[in-house]
């Protein structure tokens, strides 16, 4: 076996596994509202590491999406853009999050089952 | 800070300009904010290495697709592509050999006509080439930056659809030969209609000696006569995408025969069409003349009607 190859296929798995919970994950801290940077820490609090590459295009698409608003906040020092879920999100991100505790309540039983 | 400054420019320049501004303010406040107080230069360089590569950032904010014909497209692309290409490609032999045989003055010795010939024959099919996948692609690009549907069966297939396909009558298949036929045609009128100076008429020592039509008015109909012809092409092109008659081809076909059919009637209706020269050869009285106009409408109008009923009746098979 070629160790490269499953390291790299492992990876892409990793990443497509990972892909549709970073939505999900990012939600989940818009409850209240954040800027970019605080949004990567307290989603690293967690344990939950996000390309910054891929986080600002994510918020970018949420909003066009019209699941999250913005604005930007000028009265401190430096200008920051705060996103916050719409009533809109609230209510997908409600139902996304129901979604998950059903799935991984069922993946759980299927590879418990597995040993 | 320059960096900084660079990392952004090298960021926003691959974006639409509308949000250029807004993403370059964002991300300059998130590279500070993730930033130490009086930073160093290798500080600058950490965060930047942690923002990652501009391009993949970039891509990232696009929200145009990054490819040209996507899978929604793409096995109509190159169906269209497949059954196009041949038949545009002989169309345009034949066209061309029919030129040149016309244009055969009989100067030149065989040798340098075939020469001639091959070369004329390789450039022009090579551009038929270029021009039909362009065009194709062109449209088809376009089409997937529009939320336009082909076909919406990708989305709600079941099984019944399977019964709709199996039992076709051949009869109500739509042939290579009758979509050949047609853009031949078309091609054929367009190059009679667009040539008429050159190539209708009474040949005399390879020129025209006596045209049948008066070119002036002949090509004062070009915007309906074009309009026709466009509405042919379309037509065949409907046809491949589609396979088979429906009745909804069917529509397509009559309209486009009840079109073209009363631009020729049109045409014909028009007394100074016919050249001055060629009705004193043929010296027909007027009501003649008249009589032989009309039939020759007469016979435009039966093999229009004929097509349009011949594609209702192998619509509903």
């Amino acid at each position: 076996m070629e160790v490269g190859v499953d390291v790299t296929l492992l990876q892409s798995l990793i990443t497509e596994l990972r892909r549709g919970t970073l939505t999900l994950a990012v939600l989940s801290q818009l409850r209240s509202p954040q800027y970019g940077y605080s949004l990567v820490q307290s989603l690293e609090k967690s344990g939950i590491s996000i390309e910054q590459s891929t986080l600002y295009p994510l918020l970018r698409r949420l909003e066009k999406q019209e699941l999250v608003t913005s604005s930007w906040d000028t009265t401190e020092s430096r200008p920051r853009k705060y996103y916050v879920l719409s009533e809109y999100g609230r209510d997908i991100f409600e139902q996304l999050k129901a979604e998950w505790e059903k799935t991984s309540s069922e993946l759980g039983s299927l590879l418990k089952g597995e040993e | 800070m320059n960096l900084i400054e660079v990392y952004i420019g090298e960021v926003t320049r691959r974006l639409p300009e509308s949000n250029r501004e807004d993403i370059a303010l964002e991300l300059r406040s998130t590279i500070e904010d993730m930033l130490p107080e009086n930073p160093t230069e290798d500080d600058v360089k950490g965060v930047l290495n942690e923002l990652g590569n501009p391009v993949q950032m970039a891509n990232g904010f696009r929200d145009w697709p990054m490819y040209l014909i996507g899978p929604q497209y793409f096995e109509h692309y190159v169906k269209l592509l497949k059954t196009v290409m041949p038949i545009a490609l002989t169309v345009t032999f034949i066209l061309f050999m029919t030129a040149n045989v016309i244009d055969y003055n009989g100067t030149e010795t065989i040798g340098a006509v075939f020469f001639h010939l091959l070369g004329d024959a390789i450039s022009g099919l090579w551009n038929t080439f270029i021009q039909t996948l362009f065009w194709i692609t062109l449209v088809f690009a376009f089409l997937e930056r529009t939320n336009l549907k082909v076909t919406d069966s990708c989305q709600t297939w079941s099984a019944e659809e399977l019964t709709k396909v199996t039992p076709l009558p051949k009869k109500k298949k739509i042939s290579k030969f009758e979509l050949f036929s047609d853009l031949l045609f078309a091609a054929v009128w367009a190059t009679l209609y667009y040539n008429a100076e050159h190539l209708l008429g009474i040949i005399r020592n390879g020129e025209i000696d006596v045209p049948f039509f008066n070119n002036e008015v002949l090509l004062s109909y070009w915007p309906l006569v074009s309009l026709a012809l466009l509405t042919a092409v379309l037509l065949a092109l409907y046809k491949i995408l589609v396979g088979y008659w429906t009745k909804r081809l069917a529509i397509a076909n009559a309209v486009h025969h009840v079109f073209a059919t009363v631009v020729i009637v049109i045409m014909l209706l028009c007394d100074r069409l016919i050249h001055d020269d060629f009705t004193k050869l043929l010296s027909l009285s007027g009501t003649v003349q008249n009589v032989l106009l009309a039939s020759i409408g007469l016979f435009f109008v039966i093999s229009a009607g004929i097509d349009i009923i011949k594609g209702f009746w192998k619509a509903k098979l």
